[in-house]
């Protein structure tokens, strides 16, 4: 059992780590903080660079604790929020990640969902230092992760669409 | 804990279900088996009919057997396999998954391996039944993944080196 968290625990944190280097510094053929902010922008998530700064350190640090086993329902609750707004961008692709779609947020999403319900096993910060989580924590952890992602994704909706009617105002009648 | 495993088992089953459904019949916009089976002989998997119906039947067979919570060493390994075989023909592309890399197929096989390993937890046909498979077997059975998708690649591998030559011989060397 514990086995098997420790290596969901390793190679997930550090595929999330790799995925907040590449916003924050630019490491693994990333855009960085520059780049990915402009990116941001352009889709709604402004003003980019604070963005794309928070969704960096989201996946970086949430990665970290992941990867430590500490604080485990809070660092899901990080990665879960990141992957709903990340899935958002992929929606209108459908599913399957071989289309673009938000195959692969969704796994992600889930597997942080997961490790927040299961505790990180007693390969883990958590473990030696006494720290249990109940299941009312966990589930709060996933509802947070959700609910904070919500108001993010409204409000690139909302830019978005002022744009779009600053581009081609309505006439009045 | 419990509830955990129960989640992955389900949302990680019902993906790899539809990703086999969609290698076998013409469902969430795949072109079915004859597809597959075109696509499969293009990369080396021969005959690509009989591969791609291995990969499908692998696939929701094993996610089948992941949302029961059933023989899920067995169901993690037939997983471990075709990812192997999945992430090979992405390897060219690297990692990461907005390139075109494996990191989708990695992730998968990861959270397959990750079951074989936690065991499907209470709510399970295994629990049910009473079968609790050591460790010994689990790890086995991950390793038994591992191996058998490497054959399989070094085995498409060297059907396309095979191709190569035939499309363009080599010239024996003039030698004085």
């Amino acid at each position: 059992m514990d086995l098997g968290l420790l290596l969901l625990r390793v190679v997930l944190g550090l595929l999330l780590v790799g995925h907040g280097s590449q916003k924050l510094f630019g490491a693994f053929g990333g855009y960085g903080l520059e780049g990915t902010g402009g990116f941001f922008a352009s889709i709604g998530f402004r003003p980019g660079k604070p963005m794309a700064l928070v969704a960096g350190l989201t996946e970086f640090v949430g990665g970290i604790l992941i990867v430590l086993g500490l604080a485990t329902p809070l660092a899901a609750a990080a990665v879960i929020g990141t992957m709903i707004v990340a899935g958002s961008v992929h929606a209108s692709k459908g599913l399957w990640g071989q289309n673009g779609g938000y195959e692969l947020t969704l796994v992600y999403g889930a597997a942080a969902a997961v490790l927040a319900l299961t505790g990180a096993g007693a390969y883990s910060v958590d473990a030696l230092a006494g720290l249990r989580f109940s299941l009312g924590v966990a589930l709060g952890a996933i509802a947070l992760g959700v609910v904070a992602s919500l108001p993010v994704i409204a409000r690139a909706k909302a830019a978005l669409r002022a744009d779009a009617d600053a581009a081609e105002p309505v006439a009045v009648q | 804990m419990d509830l955990g495993l129960l989640l992955l088992r389900v949302a990680l089953g019902l993906l790899f279900m539809g990703h086999g459904a969609q290698k076998l019949f013409p469902v969430f916009g795949s072109r079915g088996l004859d597809g597959t089976a075109r696509f499969f002989d293009s990369i080396g998997h021969r005959p690509g009919r009989a591969m791609a119906l291995v990969a499908g039947v692998s696939m929701l067979g094993g996610g089948a057997l992941l949302v029961l919570g059933l023989a899920t060493p067995l169901a993690g390994a037939a997983i471990i396999g075709t990812m192997v075989v999945a992430g090979s023909v992405h390897r060219s592309k690297g990692l990461w998954a907005q390139r075109g890399g494996y990191e989708l197929t990695l992730v998968y096989g990861l959270l397959a391996a990750g079951l074989a390993l936690t065991g499907p937890g209470a709510y399970s046909l295994e629990e049910l039944a009473g079968i609790m498979p050591p460790l010994g077997a689990r790890l086995g059975a991950v390793s038994v993944g591992l191996v058998a998708g490497i054959a399989v690649v070094v085995r498409a591998r060297a059907v396309l080196n095979a191709d190569a030559r035939a499309a363009c011989p080599v010239r024996p060397l003039v030698t004085h």
